[in-house]
Formats: structure tokens, sequence, C-alpha cells
């Protein structure tokens, strides 16, 4: 069968280890990363893509999505993606010599700083990327080395800002092209996550539907909200479908298909999540804004995440440029993709 | 339900297409773009049901590409459903006629080949797969639409076979057809089991008790008619499969007439020339639009094809198959939507614009009415996550 499945012990051990650790803005404010991550990372799951060499597990883009998911669907806030798919991809990617260290990335627009860097507070290090007259820099700096002030997103995952000093930090030249990655990287990790995060939603939707009764029967009784729950799994299922097949484009696909799967998963998977969110809150009813109640662990990263590592609408804009930049009477081929996707 | 079990439900296992699929895609729509160069058709929408060419269904049979997952045994090709998927989608995009082999070619073969007997095969599949006999397919009725367990023509036993009547509706290309399934009740309606007591019956069209009346679509086009059976003999030989089992035959086969392609391509070749006219004229429409619907179709194009290939292992997928007819559809409708909101008045030379955008506005309320009304489908899949 030629399916691009993962092994299913490996997502039920994500899943095992992530469940009942939900971390939220209640639960401190990630100074260091959870105490999970230890346990993660005893098990190989923090930095799974990464190669042997560089204290990896050397696994693939699909495992790491895997991951990435159970976090999301779990509710545990982590950094994940920047550990493995992100820093850990470019410290390959550009032959440092890696190690076992927390990193983040961060894509600067200057030589001074950036902000909104996911858990620079947290990290060991930071990959630093930022544009100069002569092309695009790359730095490994340890957290030392940097300044960081706390901030953070929507969902209150810290994304803080972080100040360095181009000039006395050792750098190296890196091509654009590995720039042009780390986007699609970012855009793909974030929507990996958002489809966790949906899943989740419309399973907690089924559950408050199906307990909650009103005018003396469970509101899931009501067939305009059998109508709503079909639709939010519908839309979670289309995302799903276009997060998998571009992940499937890093892991067997050739680079050139790569952008249109991903603007493709992120606006599809983006879309989706104004439904699914605002259709979720709208079954929970007034419980589901409160700090008390699960939903907004979800919904609220579900909706940041989308705004991360570039915009839904940035990547509606990319794909009609594919479109009609592409020869006259091939917007189809655009669209199926090459083979293997 | 657990996180995996949902999962399942809604989405199948990704299926990734292979060098051999993509060699025949490639093929297929080589051959496509030459038809098109050398006016063998024009591009249309809802070609499957509007697009009524035996000459060039014969020619695509020639090729190979009617009849593929029916047996070398049988005429066929022996090809996979995912084979299949590839070439009917490539048909789609084309906006290529296909409308007189589509019956016959997605639902009455694989029927046949499940439920048939070796006479019915052997006197059907060969010239299914040859394009030279065309079906249609007998289940609306004036009282029964997405409830088709309340169909009233009735079949009762007389020597030899049964006697068939009543009155069929919306059977698209019945007065062009050869012959239809007609599903009948073959025993009164039990209200505590619906589904029991109905029988599917192979009935030739052009029988003299067999009236076929058009019934014109408001653009005036005539592809629907309603179909008057008047005690019409089928003999014992032209019952398919069971009787008294037509609800559970009828429904085996809905995963792939709901998941398939089209379900969403209905007016891609409407699309196609909106991103044509706007790498012409860069105002016409933005970017992001297009972009937005563009992703859709690259969605939509990933999930059925998983789907496809969930079926073609055997797995269930109904639910899924279910997501991608209410997605699918309503966005053939966003399709037709945004060209009209956005250009509804633009004009080019060769008029294509125009034809596809009026055949897509006119034809796109059937879209989500056919096959089950997404209302009804909404309710499958919510039956199918466990909320009812």
């Amino acid at each position: 069968m030629n399916t691009s499945q993962i092994d299913g012990d490996l997502v039920d051990l994500m899943h095992s280890v992530l469940r009942d650790r939900s971390t939220g803005p209640a639960d401190g404010h990630h100074a260091t990363p959870p105490s999970i991550w230890q346990d993660l990372a005893d098990l190989g799951l923090t930095r799974l893509s990464v190669s042997a060499d560089n204290g990896g597990s050397g696994a693939t883009w699909r495992e790491s999505a895997a991951m990435l998911r159970a976090a999301a669907y779990q509710g545990v806030q982590l950094p994940l993606a920047e550990n493995d798919v992100l820093a850990g991809w470019l410290v390959d990617e550009v032959g440092l010599a890696g190690d076992v260290a927390l990193r983040t990335v961060a894509l600067a627009d200057s030589a001074t700083g950036s902000a909104r860097v996911p858990w620079a507070r947290a990290a060991d290090r930071v990959v630093v990327v930022w544009p100069s007259s002569e092309g695009w820099r790359l730095a490994d700096l340890p957290s030392s080395e940097l300044t960081v002030t706390p901030a953070h997103n929507t969902a209150h995952e810290p994304r803080d800002e972080l100040r360095f000093d181009a000039d006395r930090c050792e750098s190296i030249t890196i091509d654009r092209e590995v720039v042009h990655e780390l986007r699609l990287r970012g855009s793909l990790a974030r929507s990996v996550q958002m489809t966790g995060a949906l899943e989740r939603i419309v399973e907690l939707c089924l559950i408050h539907t199906r307990q909650r009764h009103q005018f003396g029967r469970p509101l899931a009784a009501f067939q305009i909200v059998q109508s709503t729950l079909a639709d939010i799994a519908a839309e979670t299922a289309l995302a799903m479908s276009a997060v998998d097949a571009a992940v499937s484009a890093f892991v067997e696909g050739e680079p050139a298909s790569r952008g249109l799967a991903v603007h493709s998963a992120r606006s599809t998977a983006g879309h989706a999540s104004s439904r699914v969110v605002r259709s979720a809150h709208q079954l929970h009813g007034a419980i589901g804004t409160t700090e008390e109640h699960d939903l907004h662990r979800y919904t609220l990263p579900a909706v940041a995440w989308r705004s991360e590592f570039g915009t839904v609408q940035g990547s509606d804009d990319a794909l009609g440029e594919m479109l009609i930049t592409a020869a006259p009477g091939h917007a189809w081929s655009v669209i199926s993709g090459p083979s293997g996707t | 339900m657990s996180a995996a079990t949902l999962l399942s439900r809604i989405c199948p296992p990704r299926a990734t297409e292979t060098a051999e699929l993509y060699e025949l895609r490639l093929a297929v729509r080589e051959y496509l773009r030459r038809c098109v160069r050398d006016g063998v058709f024009t591009p249309g929408a809802d070609v499957w049901l509007t697009g009524w060419d035996p000459e060039f269904s014969r020619d695509l049979a020639k090729r190979g590409y009617i009849g593929m997952t029916i047996p070398t045994d049988y005429g066929g090709h022996g090809r996979t459903h995912l084979e299949r998927f590839v070439v009917t989608e490539e048909l789609l995009a084309a906006g290529a006629p296909v409308a007189a082999h589509w019956i016959a070619d997605r639902q009455i073969a694989p029927s046949l080949l499940t439920f048939g007997t070796e006479h019915q095969k052997r006197t059907f599949l060969p010239k299914i797969a040859a394009a030279q006999t065309f079906f249609a397919i007998g289940m609306s009725e004036p009282d029964s639409g997405s409830d088709l367990a309340s169909v009233r023509t009735k079949a009762t036993p007389v020597e030899g076979g049964w006697r068939v009547s009543g009155t069929k509706v919306w059977t698209s290309g019945a007065h062009l057809a050869d012959a239809f399934f007609a599903l009948a009740r073959t025993a009164p309606l039990d209200t505590s089991d619906r589904h029991a007591g109905l029988s599917q019956f192979i009935v030739d069209l052009r029988s003299p008790d067999v009236q076929i009346r058009p019934i014109r679509s408001m653009t005036g086009r005539h592809h629907f008619n309603e179909v008057f059976l008047d005690d019409v003999f089928v003999p014992d030989d032209m019952v398919l499969g069971t009787i008294g089992e037509g609800w559970q035959q009828v429904n085996s086969e809905l995963g792939f007439e709901r998941s398939g392609p089209e379900r969403f391509m209905s007016t891609y070749a409407l699309f196609a020339e909106m991103v044509d006219e706007t790498s012409q004229d860069p105002t016409l429409f933005s970017r992001r639009d297009l972009g937005r619907l563009a992703a859709r179709f690259n969605a939509l194009h990933h999930l059925s094809f998983s789907v496809a290939n969930a079926l073609e292992h055997g797995e269930e997928a109904d639910t899924a198959a279910a997501i991608v007819k209410v997605l699918g559809t309503s966005h053939e409708g966003a399709v037709a939507e945004l060209a009209d909101l956005d250009a509804g008045d633009h004009r080019t030379s060769t008029g294509r614009f125009e034809t596809l955008l009026t055949e897509s506005l006119t034809q796109r309320p059937g879209f989500t009415l056919r096959g089950g009304a997404s209302e009804i489908l909404r309710l499958v899949i919510a039956r199918g996550i466990g909320a009812r």
C-alpha cells in the first residue's frame, strides 16, 4: 500500500508521554523549558529529524510532524519545532557542529535584533539569521551573548525580543535558498501544529455537545448542531490532508514542489482555523471563553500560529502568483503538483 | 472517541502518487492538450453531466481510458481505481466531454462486477469498456429525493421475471442511454426497516413500455428526464444481485461516487480560464482570491486521492467520502461565484470565459444536490464522527 504513514506505536508513545502534561499561560512563564522536556529528550523526541551526528534521531519530517501535532493536540507548549525542524535543521544544513543544547531560531530583519523570537528565554543557544549587504549571515549564539526581553503571542507562548551584536559574533554567509527553505519550514511547522489543535478542538466540541443538555436534550441532538460539527470536522480533514501532503513534499518530493505544497497547507489550515475556532466557541457557549475550561488551550494557539512564519493571505498571494506566472494552460500542472506529491 | 479514531474516520492515511501514476497522468494530459488544439472538443463546465459525445467516448475507449477497472476477461483493462482516478481527474481538468460513458464507467461497471451474474457481466462489461453501451441510473422519484428508501416504483413477480411500474426523475441521459438500473420495491414498505424490500433491475430503456419525457433545465438544455415504467417486463436474468438487498447494493458503491474528482472539478475549466485571463490582464482577478481557491483545489485533490486509495484497499471511508462531497461541491460553486462577482461582464475574444461562467452558474444548483444533498451528507458525517 503506497501510503506514507509512520509507525503507530511511535505516535502512541508520543501521546502517552504528553498526555495530561498540558501547559499553558497559567503554568508559569517558561523561563526554563517545562520539566517534560528532559523526558522527551531522553526518548529522542526533541530532535527527531536532526542527523545522528548532531545528536538527533535521524528520522524524517514525517516523525517530527507527528510529534508537533501530538504536542499541539495535548496542549503542551514546547520549543519542539524550533529545536528540531528549524534550528536543528539549520545547524545540519550549514555544516555546523551540533550538540544537544536546546536551540531556537531568530529570523532577524536587521543585524541588531529581532522581535518575536520563539522561546528565546528558554533556549541554550539561538541560531540567528540576518540580512547584510553581502547576503544572508548566520550565527549560532549562546544565550549568554544575547539580551532577551520576554514577550508572548496570543496563546501566551514565549515570543521574545532579542538583541545581539552582529559585529562581535562569529558568523558565516549562507545561501538565500537556505533562508527561503527556513521560511517554508517555519510555515509548515506552524501549519502542522494548527492541525493538531484543530483535531482536539473538534473532539472537545463533540464531547461538550453530547454532555450539555438544553431544552431537554443534548445539544448534539439538534440537527443544526450536527451540521456545524460536520462542517468543522470536514474543514479539519481538508487541512490535515493538505498539511500531510506538504510534509511528504519534504520527505520524498522534489525541492521545487515544496513552495506550492507549503502555501496550500498554510492557506487550507489557516482558513480552516477561522471556521473551526469560531464554531467551537459558539458551540461551547460562555464556558468556552473561560480560563477554567480547556478550550482556549487549543483555540488560542490555532489562531496565534497561523500568523507566525508568514500569514495566511501571504500564502494565498504566493499561490496566486505561482498560477498567473505559469505558462498559459498550465495552472493544473501547478495545482496537481509533480510526481511524489 | 480517541484521537486516532476521529482522525482515521475523517481523513484516511495519506497516499502518494507513484511515478507510474504520474506518467499516466502526463500521457493523458498530453493527449487532451492535442485534442483541444485540434478542436476535438472545447473545454466545458460540468462536463460529466452536460458533455455527451459518444465519438469522443469511443476514442477514450480505444486508448483504454474507459472500463479501466474492469478485468481484461470482461473486455476491460484490469487497472486500479487509482489509475482510473488519475485519468478521470485529468479529463475533468481539461473540461472534456465525458458524460456519455460516465455513469456506466463509474457506477454500473463496479456494481455489475460486485453483484452481476456471469451472463450480465459478459453481456454488458465489454460493451461498456468499448463505449458501445451507455447507461443511466434510476434512483430518484417524484416523491423520493434524498430519502431514497421512500421509492414507490414497484416490481411484481410474474412468469419468468418481473413487471416494473413507476416513475423515475432526474435521470440524466436516459434519452440517449441504452439501459438503466432501476431501484424498485419488491416488498411493501416496513416502517420498522425502511431499507428492506428494495431491489435493482436492469431495464432496457428502448422497451415499448418505457416512456421518456425531457425535463428541461432553466437554461433550456436537456440533460434530465422523467422515465415512466408501465409494467415493463424484466426477465429474471436481468435482476441485479439479490431481491430485497437493493439498498445495501446501492450503498456499497457510494464511497467512490461521492469522493471522486467530479465532486470538486466541475468548474475547474472556468478556474483555468480565470487564471489565464488574469495572466493577460492582471487587474481581472486578485492573486489572493485565485490562490485561496487553488489551495482548496490542491487540498481536495489530496483528500479525494487518499479516499480512493483507502477504498482501493477495501477500507471503510464513507465519512471521508461524504466530506469530499460536501466541501468539494461547495468549492465548485465558490469558483463560479468569484468569477461572477469579480468579472461577470468580462468579455473575451473567444467568448470562452462567458460561456464557462454561464454554464458554471446555471449548473451550480445541482452540484450540492445530486448524489445526496449537502444537508443530508452533513448528517452522514455527523453520524460518522459520533455526534449522533
